[in-house]
Parts: C-alpha cells; sequence; structure tokens
C-alpha cells in the first residue's frame, strides 16, 4: 500500500536515491546529503512545533509500505517570505490615453512586488517514475491539501505554487535571456540552481527594482510570461481543478505562473469531512470512488487512497487500511473525493 | 552685412518659409502660421518690457538678417516649460551588486524629470544652409550678447535641445523603441501634434517609470544622447561655449539636451561693455570680433573689424550705422571662436 507519512531521518537515503532519479532538474531536491539532511530535520522540528512560523516546513514523502521504498516527496512551506523577501512580479496594467490626441493604449508592467509574503506554499513535488501509475501522483500532491484542512493554524490564509516556466531542451529560458540576463551576467540554469539552494532573494536584488513595460521585451520573452513549462501542464490543470488561478503573479526568473487559492477554498479542503471509521472486510458493495483518507494527527500524519463506497456519517476502511492509518474503529478520519465531481 | 535683431511681425513669411525648411525634429520651429505668429507676437511684447529672472515667461526671438533679407533665426526661452513642466529623461547609473554572488553591475537607466523645467533654454535656431558658414556664429552668439547685457532677466542655468537622430523618413529609432508604443502614432504624426498641443501634454503620456536601457533595441540605444547631423554646428557652437551634453536627453528622439552655467558660458565670461569710437580710418589692429548695442527693442548685433584702443571700441562708419551706435555710446564686443573668420 502507498502511505504518505511526514518524512523521518531515517529517509535520508531514500530521498537520496529519488534525487537522482530526479536529475539536475529539481533545484528543490539536490543530490546533496548535507542538504537533505538539513530539510529534513527541519521538517522534523515542525512537525514538532519547535520552529517560528517562518522556518515551519512540512515535508512528507510517498512510501511503498511493501517494500519500505520512498516513491515521492511533497512538501508545504508555512509562510513564505517572513526571513527574506519573497519575490514575484506582478503584471499589472498601465493605460495611456488622452481622448483629445485620440490616444488611447495598454500597456502591461511587470512590479517587482512581496505580495504573497506570510502566505503558504505547495513545493517540492518528485514522484520517482517508476510510480507514475495508480493516481499516486493525485495522493501525493493532494494529501497536502488534508494537512491543510486539518491543521489551518499552522498556515496562511492563501496557499500558492510556483508553476515552472517556459524553457527549452537546454535549459535555455526566453524570459531570462530578455531580462534577467540583463543584470546578472549568469545562466539561467545557474540562477535556478541558486534559487533551490536558498538563494534567491540574493538573485532577486539584483533585478530591476522599477516597473518593467512588458513592451520593450522581445516578443519571444513577452510570449512565456504567465506561461507553464509543457511538462508542468497537468500540474497547473490539477491545480485549476481543485480551485487555484493565476492572478497575474509570475516568477522573476522565467516568468513561470504562481497559482494561488484561499486555503478554505481548496475544492479538497472545503469538501473534506471528518468521519467515524468502520471496520469492514471486504469494504461494501455498490458504487465506489476514489478517497483520500487521513488521520487527524500531526507528528504521525498519514494519508492513503481508498476505493470506497461514498462515506455518510463513517466510512468504511479494511483493517489493513486502518492500520496503515494508525486508527482504529470509532476513531476520526477525514476524508475526500480524489477528484472533482466531473460535471453532469 | 549681416546683422541679428528681435524679430518684428512683418519678419513672419520669412519665419514660415524657415519652420518648412527646418522640417523634422521636435526643437525645430512649429511649422503653423497661427503658433509662429503667436511666438513672434510674445517675443515683441517681451522685447518691450523689463523684465527679471523670477517673471520668467518672456520669448525673445531674433532674426539674422544678410542684406536685408531674413536668412535664420533663434531664440531664448527665459523659462523651459513656461508655466508647465518640463520633460526629459535623465541617464542614471543604477549599481546592481551583491557581495554574496560577486556580481556587480552598472545598469544604465533613463528616468523621467522635470530637472530642467523653469532653466533659461536656447531653442528655435535655423540658419539657411547658404549663409551658416558666416552667420551661425553670429546668430546663436549674438543671444548670448543679450543675455549678457540683459543678465537680469534670466536665471542661473542654460539648456539647449540638440535635435536626435531620424532619417529622411522621419523615423526616429529612439522613438519607434518608446514613444511609438504609447502613441500608436510615427514621429511626423507627434510633430504634427506639437503644434496644436504643447509638449508637456504629450509627454504626459509617455512612460513615466524608469526604462532600463539595456531592455531597448542597439539601435535605439545608439541613438541616446545622438545629435542630427543637421545640428553638428549649433552644436559645435554650444560646446564651445562650454555646454556640456551628459545627463540629459529629449524624450522623444533621445538627442542630447545639452546643459551649463549661464554664467561659466565664453561669451559671458569673455565679453565686456567698451565705450564707441567711430573712425572713418581704422588702426591696423582692428580685427573681425562680435558686437552689439546695448539696448534691448533695437538690440543690433553684428560681425565688426573693431580695434580697442586705451579702453575706446573704435569702429568704422558703416558699421556704427549697423549697429545703431554713435560716438560715446556703448558697445559688448568678444572675439570669435573660429579663427579662420577674423580675417574676413
Amino acid at each position: 500500500m502507498m502511505i504518505i507519512r511526514p518524512v523521518g531521518r531515517k529517509d535520508l537515503d531514500g530521498l537520496m536515491n529519488l534525487a537522482r532519479s530526479a536529475g539536475v532538474g529539481l533545484t528543490s531536491l539536490p543530490v546533496n546529503e548535507d542538504r537533505l539532511a538539513r530539510r529534513i530535520s527541519r521538517s522534523e522540528l515542525s512537525f514538532a512545533g519547535e520552529l517560528d512560523r517562518a522556518d515551519q516546513g512540512y515535508v512528507f514523502v510517498l512510501e511503498d509500505s511493501t517494500t519500505g521504498a520512498i516513491a515521492g516527496i511533497c512538501a508545504l512551506e508555512a509562510a513564505v517570505g517572513l526571513k527574506e523577501p519573497w519575490y514575484n512580479y506582478r503584471v499589472g496594467t498601465i493605460v495611456h490615453a488622452s481622448e483629445e490626441l485620440g490616444v488611447y493604449s495598454r500597456h502591461e508592467t511587470l512590479f517587482l512586488s512581496n505580495d504573497h509574503t506570510g502566505y503558504s506554499e505547495l513545493c517540492t513535488l518528485f514522484l520517482h517514475p517508476d510510480f507514475r501509475a495508480n493516481r499516486n501522483g493525485g495522493l501525493l500532491s493532494k494529501s497536502r491539501f488534508l494537512f491543510l484542512a486539518q491543521f489551518p493554524h499552522l498556515f496562511g490564509k492563501v496557499v500558492v505554487a510556483e508553476m515552472r516556466g517556459v524553457s527549452d531542451e537546454q535549459g535555455r529560458s526566453p524570459f531570462w535571456e530578455a531580462l534577467g540576463r540583463h543584470f546578472f551576467s549568469i545562466d539561467f540554469a545557474q540562477a535556478d540552481y541558486l534559487t533551490g539552494i536558498g538563494q534567491k532573494a540574493f538573485v532577486a536584488e539584483l533585478m530591476p527594482k522599477h516597473p518593467v513595460y512588458i513592451d520593450f521585451l522581445p516578443p519571444d520573452a513577452q510570449a512565456v510570461i504567465g506561461q507553464t513549462h509543457e511538462n508542468t501542464r497537468p500540474a497547473v490543470a490539477m491545480l485549476e481543478s481543485e480551485g487555484f488561478r493565476y492572478e497575474g503573479y509570475v516568477d522573476i526568473f522565467d516568468a513561470g505562473p504562481t497559482v494561488q487559492a484561499y486555503v478554505h477554498e481548496v475544492r479538497a479542503v472545503k469538501e473534506s469531512r471528518e468521519v467515524a471509521v468502520r471496520l469492514t472486510d471486504p469494504l461494501p458493495e455498490g458504487e465506489r470512488q476514489c478517497y483520500l483518507v487521513s488521520n487527524t494527527a500531526l507528528s504521525g500524519f498519514r494519508v492513503i487512497l481508498v476505493e470506497t463506497v461514498a462515506p455518510t456519517h463513517e466510512v468504511c476502511l479494511t483493517p489493513e487500511q486502518a492500520q496503515a492509518l494508525n486508527v482504529s474503529e470509532g476513531e476520526h478520519v477525514r476524508c475526500v473525493a480524489l477528484s472533482p465531481k466531473e460535471a453532469s | 552685412m549681416m546683422i541679428v535683431r528681435p524679430v518684428r511681425t512683418s519678419d513672419l513669411p520669412a519665419i514660415e518659409r524657415m519652420a518648412v525648411a527646418s522640417g523634422i525634429g521636435v526643437t525645430s520651429l512649429p511649422n503653423n502660421r497661427d503658433k509662429l505668429y503667436e511666438r513672434i507676437r510674445q517675443s515683441v511684447t517681451a522685447f518691450e518690457h523689463e523684465a527679471t529672472a523670477e517673471t520668467g515667461t518672456e520669448y525673445y526671438m531674433f532674426v539674422l538678417e544678410a542684406d536685408g533679407e531674413v536668412v535664420g533665426t533663434a531664440s531664448i526661452n527665459a523659462s523651459a516649460g513656461f508655466d508647465e513642466p518640463f520633460y526629459s529623461y535623465r541617464s542614471e547609473t543604477f549599481v546592481h551588486a551583491s557581495r554574496p554572488l560577486k556580481v556587480h553591475n552598472r545598469i544604465h537607466v533613463l528616468n523621467m524629470c522635470h530637472d530642467l523645467t523653469g532653466m533659461v533654454q536656447l531653442a528655435g535656431f535655423y540658419v539657411d544652409p547658404a549663409h551658416a558658414a558666416r552667420g551661425g556664429e553670429l546668430l546663436s552668439r549674438a543671444r548670448l550678447l543679450f543675455v549678457a547685457a540683459e543678465r537680469e532677466r534670466f536665471g542661473r542655468r542654460v539648456i539647449a535641445e540638440m535635435q536626435g537622430i531620424h532619417d529622411d523618413a522621419g523615423q526616429s529609432p529612439f522613438w519607434n523603441a518608446i514613444g511609438r508604443r504609447f502613441f500608436n502614432m510615427d514621429f511626423l504624426q507627434v510633430e504634427q501634434a506639437f503644434v496644436s498641443h504643447s509638449k508637456t501634454f504629450i509627454a504626459e503620456l509617455m512612460p513615466s517609470y524608469p526604462i532600463y536601457v539595456p531592455l531597448l533595441e542597439d539601435e535605439a540605444q545608439n541613438a541616446i544622447g545622438q545629435i542630427h547631423p543637421a545640428f553638428e554646428q549649433p552644436f559645435r557652437l554650444l560646446t564651445r561655449e562650454g555646454f556640456e551634453a551628459d545627463n540629459y536627453i529629449d524624450i522623444f528622439d533621445g538627442g542630447a539636451v545639452l546643459t551649463a552655467e549661464l554664467d561659466r558660458l565664453h561669451t559671458l565670461e569673455h565679453s565686456c561693455d567698451c565705450p564707441v569710437g567711430v573712425t572713418a580710418s581704422l588702426p591696423a589692429s582692428a580685427n573681425l570680433r562680435l558686437v552689439s548695442n546695448r539696448r534691448v527693442s533695437q538690440f543690433k548685433a553684428a560681425l565688426a573689424r573693431v580695434a580697442v584702443v586705451e579702453g575706446v571700441a573704435y569702429i568704422n562708419p558703416d558699421s556704427a550705422r549697423l549697429l545703431d551706435v554713435v560716438d560715446g555710446d556703448t558697445l559688448r564686443l568678444t572675439d570669435l571662436h573660429d579663427p579662420a573668420q577674423k580675417s574676413l
């Protein structure tokens, strides 16, 4: 069975393997034992309630309980920008108009902003290629919504996710070439790397602080503002189906969109319910559907995917499933349908 | 014989002809009879009335006459922008530096400003090409002799806009890169708009946030602070006077806006008042100088052979008639920049 649980010290080897399979593309999951160990330790302290909001970061792993393999990772930052500034460009509009001269022109501008300060962030999502099946992706990504629903006091009112912007096979970003490069004589890949290792604020401080008129950028750079990398489109589609929206905030390096939602309005948060566990084996007959089910513990948080009949005031779980969640008959779990209802 | 004198309303046809001949350029004469007539009226009023630097909205227009025909014109605006803000771009340097990242970049930025508002402005310079060689210096510097003599009418600093680069078809690379994006007008159309609207009115539709120069096309970057070939002579004359082209450029065509301290200008520092002696037989020491009488509405300036002997400036009767002076009047005189002319 596939189980989501908080990362622990013993997972270091598993994370290193995962990082190796991710290659250089995922800068937030570096093949670097020291940094992974620090990340694990920060997560453990966060779950233990020993860190300030500014430092809290919750990391989860997807474990194959039969082999003990680490199949994926996902994380939540409690609040971004509280220790060092969190930067985005906001795509704004300026109208230059004069009725007398018959002039009316709209101009999009990029304003450097710290508007997302204090918001929570979905980050570091990676599923090992061998496990990209059986709805593991949905379980991995959406398990975080049950955590947000269960512990809203740990998070900001809005949750954001930065989507990778457009770049080619060589890692060349047209937006970076048109803007960042002028201010910062390094490659996008290097800027991206510095971002991954937590130096983004340094880099951001070298970027233009005054609004940039998009008109002044070459067409290929203009075209990718707010656009997602081809490989990241399914992730955007998933978040959009949960109620996330692009509100005009883009990454300062590659102009990839940041999508955002009020935590309480995310579909999987809003529709999730706490219900009692009823143990049955086998699960009752009837129309079955996939549900995300979590327990209600903080440091012992678990999520699994269950294909069962619609929960009422209680949800039917097999003893094996209940054991994976560390719950027994009558105890409460939180559940929500894995996917939004198809529009009928 | 050439003479510089204040414009008269009867000069309108000649001024109009020159407005057409001077062609494209935001600093040239408006190709519009009513506007030109209005300017001439303003000038006549300015020459007829007392004024101080504080009142400051006077417009003084001079003409160059060659053998009774008007072949050139030049103006002094006591206060750039009159009672409106005067817009220009200030060239600035931002240093984007990061010690931890070992980056140190200097970024050239154009920042819209009102710095030059209210300064004395030399403007509307045009000489028919056939008379430019002999008349150019006379016309340009006669204005400064007037300023030297009527110093209390003018403030401390002075500017002169030099026409920027554009081709014969009226395409200005600077305008195409910046203004055009905000106006959907080509440079010629904007020229026309200046006839019916103040430059300030139009400036207020231009981008007001700083412009990062590295983002502009090379052609536009290369046009910054450049001067149209037709303005080489006025530029050379003003440079020798002590004008400098460093910090300011025109917001429309990117041409240099020259600035100087009025009292530091060569003509103001190296001109003096002398009593006149009229004599038919000039001593051999006489050489060609730039001279003016000390009147206001009857101001006259010319090139004349002058011999200064014991503090008296001797000129011949023809020059005296030209300058409208008699024995015992006062002349203001200065050396010519161009030594080749002295022997003319």
